[in-house]
């Protein structure tokens, strides 16, 4: 047990531990501080925010060596780091984008902030998880803060809705996560990713159990990522959970998910990626198309987002179905700029309000062109940049996946999915038209605070300027891709 | 210099058209005339220069490198060019600075004169390019500015529709130019003027069969060639747009559509004499067509009431002269003729747009009259100009149009002698119409209101006094460049041994000398009796010959035919094409096919989310079971 506890082993942890310690203060704190609410909830905010800056400085500190620790339990490596980092950047932004919000739904309680960190101290151990069970314990640790986050709104038939079907339909996925884990036990005597991958190349691949242990694993990876067919709790449980929090679904558990099927995928079941590859082609062709065409109808800029969400992960998945170094470093960079986007996206909506109740329909923005131009560009640019018009950053997103895709010589999937993108730009631009083509029937009022306009601009502004250190940050992924796939 | 001459209008029209607000009114008025001004200083220069025997190219920058095809940005000094050099500065210049007065009304002046600059420099390209396609850049432009200022009051409709018409019209001049250029390329396998015109001699036997006919391949490109030059310079079956042209301001008229773009046609036939020497049936053509031109013109020109219509229609029939000049070899006095015409035509209209100005835009010429009164200055540049148009001595048109009916006589053929004889008929009309000009504008009683018109500004006076300075003194001083002793051209004109047209012409015979004088005399003698002596005379004329009448008022019905073979077969086609075939098939399965699909799609998704948990659930498993049955067929082998 000694060896359990080792300091080295410790330090690999830090960021989780000091974010674990750091709850375990926050929740007598939450239950014994007094004042008026409102004051409250910028406390407790502030102090959530401390100690995601805290794991964040106590992460870098730690360096990107790559180790495996805890009996192979825990890992730690450039794409570990980087990811972390991501999801602590933006649950960063996420809280100061969503105090304004908070105020208006009157979401004071503290349990807010507490279970935000906590699903973040979920993603950081999925993240670094190096062995099934670890991921299982990040995994469920996430889900269940998320379940009730969705919830949270106590007063919202449509919140208590969308956590339930979130709850539910998140318990049958994990119940295909935990199945397939156990035939892969059963089949290999192991669990831990990098003795998975030995024990691969030691074996006759040709039976039948491992595929379904593997469509098992990988379904359940696809609901946490919502890659259709298993997107369908994704457009209601963004439109009932409040906004916020969709904002938070939106990115945040995105980047720990994809980051924990890179691991699986590349690490764990690289030695078999002729049984997966075809699988995850066909589901995020699917993905992007649902997303693409569901989005045309919607009215509800939420539900939009949603599908924009389903139809964004598919071109992830799909390079990083490629198996190759380049699909992986492409989604690494699809994954950056979509977070970005994304966080100015919820930024936006998140300061459309009109007599202190959130705005939700899409033509409610009309005429915001000329009420508020500097929301109406920096939005415009956004969604440009979602549309993949160049030189935005998501042109060269989407440009990295197409160009690894016939690199690796799947061009017709490469076509496939420009088809989407050009579908998907159709609704992007018709939110454009709408602010400042149509007229507006009476004017917003946006009373947002300084955060939202700073976070908004910024996200636009990387959004812009990307093309001047698109090749630092390319090169950077193509590092973290390499240090995976040898 | 040169560069700088060339650029200095694109600089105006620039400074004039993008920072009209940064300069300001004046500026965008002044700034370009000044420029202008600059660049005809330097042509001066450069044409005295190109006198004593200079001849360069500078190369400015590459424009077209495929393959062995290259292609230069390059300016070309020679005497050809120089001559045009100094004839489009002059003419430019001088008319910037009559814009200034003219246009002093309009709002929108810093737009014309960006315009005006354009199209100089546009014109400066095509006369001092170095091979077919640089010049094919100047053709454009100087069409697309014409388009751009005939359109210029574009509220105007019938203004919009001859633009449109004009610029339809040089297309189909701008195809035969086109084709022409490729098929030189394709026979010399260059563009340079130098290289084809040295192989030319190569390739002069060559020939093609269509038709089981034998056609010379030199004869095709220079018919081409003189097709494209036929839609610039308004000869007869692609004449209609000029008359249509006169709606652009009268500057604009002056400038594009007497001295400069519409001789264009003429200059290109100069340059490539090279090639146009060794085909003589295109050549006759050229012959044919100008002489049809020249007379076809002026008879309508005739009965034509719209002051500037009349000169139009002089300007087509003075065009050509130039063409059955250059047709018998005798490029120089075609070349000549160019220039003196620039003059007193150029004279000729502004003077008409004096009197427009003063007379509040009335261009009828029926309600004008006496008004040698109040507009003499213009009254006496009128004159002048009419003069040197009729060719009485020692006005400018005196020697270029003696020696160009001299060297259609002289070229001792019978398509040059049938040229000879339409040009003295021609030449009756002309002083006819000049006069009746003269007389019902300037002359006789006063049919309209006049009471206000006036004399007019400085501005609009200076270009007429130098513009009829040059008509009377240029021909005299222009002779050398039909001097056939002493090759004023340095070679740039290419005349073969037994074309010696021009040569002959000096030797003519005293009455062919003098017969333009006296059919000039004739006409004019006609003219002041139906218009001043005998009015009645007029009308009884009119109803005794109703149906020559009738043919020239309705000049010959070509519009009318036009419309009726072309326009309209055209707009059919067209009208079935867009209702039946984009909008029917295209629009159908094209894109709203496209949109359908989407919608339909996204209703389908949408409808699908239901929002009841177990239909997700559902779903959730339908999608592994069926990933699990593709997998497990795929597995066994059963696909």
């Amino acid at each position: 047990m000694n060896s359990l506890i080792d300091n080295s082993n410790l330090i690999l942890a830090l960021p989780e531990i000091f974010l674990a310690l750091w709850l375990l203060i926050f929740i007598p704190l939450g239950v014994y501080s007094g004042g008026s609410l409102a004051v409250r909830q910028s406390y407790f905010s502030l102090f959530a925010v401390i100690g995601l800056l805290g794991t964040f400085l106590i992460l870098l500190s730690g360096g990107y060596k790559a180790t495996i620790a805890f009996n192979d339990l825990i890992v730690s490596d450039k794409l570990v780091v980087y990811m972390k980092s991501l999801v602590l950047v933006a649950g960063i932004l996420i809280f100061s984008i969503s105090e304004r919000y908070r105020s208006l739904e009157k979401l004071f309680i503290f349990e807010y902030p507490v279970l935000v960190l906590f699903s973040i101290l979920g993603m950081l151990i999925m993240i670094s998880s190096n062995d099934f069970i670890t991921l299982y314990m990040g995994l469920e640790l996430q889900s269940l803060s998320l379940y009730v986050l969705a919830a949270m709104k106590k007063d919202s038939k449509n919140s208590s809705e969308a956590g339930l079907k979130y709850f539910i339909l998140g318990a049958i996925a994990s119940g295909f996560l935990l199945f397939g884990v156990s035939l892969i036990f059963g089949i290999t005597g192991t669990t831990s990713f990098t003795t998975l991958a030995t024990s691969f190349s030691n074996m006759s691949l040709n039976q039948p159990l491992l595929v379904f242990a593997i469509i098992m694993i990988l379904s359940a990876m696809a609901f946490k990522i919502s890659i259709a067919p298993f997107h369908m709790w994704t457009p209601d449980v963004y439109e009932g959970a409040p906004t916020s929090i969709t904002a938070f679904f939106a990115v945040v558990p995105k980047i720990a998910a994809f980051a924990v099927l890179m691991r699986i995928l590349f690490i764990a079941f690289y030695e078999i990626s002729f049984i997966w590859q075809q699988i995850l082609i066909v589901m995020s062709i699917l993905s992007i198309f649902v997303g693409a065409f569901g989005a045309l109808l919607q009215t509800s800029i939420k539900r939009l987002m949603a599908y924009s969400t389903i139809s964004n992960v598919g071109y992830v998945l799909l390079s990083l179905s490629l198996a190759t170094s380049i699909g992986l470093e492409s989604s690494i960079i699809y994954i950056t700029i979509y977070t970005v986007s994304t966080l100015g996206v919820f930024a936006f909506i998140l300061s459309m309000e009109k007599e202190k109740v959130l705005l939700d329909k899409i033509s409610s923005f009309s005429g915001l062109s000329k009420s508020h131009p500097f929301y109406a560009l920096t939005f415009t640019i956004l969604l440009l940049s979602l549309a993949g018009l160049p030189p935005l950053a998501g042109f060269f997103a989407k440009f990295y996946i197409f160009r690894s895709l016939i690199i690796g010589d799947m061009l017709w999937v490469a076509v496939i999915g420009i088809l989407g993108s050009v579908v998907a730009a159709y609704y992007y631009l018709k939110i454009i038209k709408i602010m400042y083509l149509d007229d507006s029937e009476e004017l917003l009022n946006i009373n947002s605070n300084n955060y939202i306009k700073y976070v908004l601009g910024f996200c636009a502004f990387l959004v812009i300027s990307f093309i001047f250190f698109a090749d630092s940050l390319i090169e950077f992924c193509i590092n973290i891709s390499k240090a995976i796939v040898l | 210099m040169l560069k700088l001459l060339v650029f200095l209008p694109l600089l105006g029209a620039l400074l004039s058209g993008i920072f009209p607000k940064f300069i300001g009114k004046k500026g965008a008025m002044y700034i370009p005339t000044i420029l202008c001004g600059i660049s005809f200083i330097f042509s001066i220069i450069l044409l005295h220069n190109a006198i004593l025997g200079e001849s360069y190219v500078i190369n400015l920058a590459t424009w077209i490198n495929s393959g062995y095809f290259q292609i230069n940005w390059a300016l070309k000094l020679d005497m050809l060019s120089s001559v045009m050099l100094f004839v489009v500065m002059l003419v430019s210049t001088l008319v910037h600075l009559y814009s200034i007065g003219y246009m002093d009304r309009d709002p929108h002046q810093a737009r014309f004169f960006s315009y005006l600059s354009l199209f100089t420099f546009a014109m400066l390209m095509l006369v001092t390019s170095n091979n077919f396609i640089q010049l094919f850049f100047g053709w454009e432009g100087v069409g697309l500015c014409s388009y751009l200022l005939i359109g210029f009051w574009f509220k105007k409709q019938s203004a919009n529709a001859a633009a449109i018409k004009a610029f339809l019209v040089n297309r189909v001049g701008d195809l035969g130019l086109i084709l022409g250029i490729c098929l030189i390329y394709f026979k010399f396998n260059s563009l340079d003027y130098n290289t084809v015109f040295e192989s030319v001699t190569l390739i002069k036997d060559n020939s093609f069969s269509l038709l089981n006919i034998e056609i010379p391949i030199i004869e095709l490109c220079c018919f081409l060639l003189f097709i494209g030059a036929m839609g610039k310079s308004a000869q007869i079956i692609l004449h209609t747009w000029l008359a249509d042209a006169m709606e652009g301001p009268t500057p604009v008229s002056a400038l594009i559509h007497a001295a400069t773009m519409v001789t264009a046609g003429v200059f290109l036939v100069a340059r490539c004499s090279p090639i146009f020497e060794y085909a003589p049936y295109a050549l006759g053509f050229v012959t044919i067509v100008g002489a049809l031109t020249s007379i076809f013109a002026a008879y309508v020109a005739i009965t034509q009431n719209d002051i500037k219509k009349i000169i139009a229609y002089s300007t087509c029939s003075q065009l050509g002269y130039m063409f059955f000049a250059c047709g018998v070899s005798a490029y120089s006095a075609g070349m000549f003729h160019l220039m003196t015409h620039a003059f007193f035509k150029a004279l000729l209209f502004l003077g008409a747009g004096s009197v427009i100005h003063a007379l509040s835009d009335e261009q009828d010429i029926r309600k004008m009259g006496g008004l040698y009164k109040a507009l003499p200055y213009t009254c006496v540049g009128m004159w002048i100009g009419s003069l040197a148009l009729a060719g009485l001595p020692p006005f400018a048109g005196f020697f270029s149009k003696d020696i160009i009916l001299e060297a259609a006589w002289a070229s001792h053929t019978i398509i040059g002698g049938f040229a000879f004889y339409i040009g003295l008929l021609a030449a009756l009309l002309t002083a006819f119409y000049s006069w009746k000009i003269l007389f019902m504008v300037f002359h006789g009683k006063s049919r309209g209101d006049i009471s206000s018109a006036h004399e007019s500004p400085l501005t609009i006076l200076i270009p007429l006094t130098i513009l009829s300075i040059g008509a009377i003194f240029s021909g005299w001083l222009g002779k050398p460049m039909i001097d056939t002793h002493h090759d004023f051209w340095h070679g740039t004109i290419l005349i073969l041994d037994n074309h010696e047209a021009l040569k002959n012409a000096h030797h003519a015979p005293i009455w062919v000398k003098i017969s333009p004088i006296i059919v000039a005399l004739i006409g004019i003698f006609i003219a002041w009796v139906l218009y001043i002596k005998r009015l009645n005379f007029t009308q009884f004329l009119c109803e005794r010959f109703s149906f020559l009448y009738r043919c020239s008022l309705n000049k010959l019905w070509f519009d009318e035919v036009y419309e009726y073979l072309i326009c309209q077969p055209l707009k059919k086609c067209g009208d079935i094409l867009w209702k039946k075939g984009d909008i029917g098939v295209i629009d159908r399965f094209g894109p709203d096919g496209i949109v359908n699909v989407c919608r339909k799609i996204a209703m389908r998704i949408k409808s699908i989310q239901t929002g009841y948990v177990y239909h997700y659930a559902f779903a959730m498993f339908i999608g592994l079971i069926a990933i699990f049955s593709w997998q497990f067929l795929l597995l066994f082998g059963w696909v």
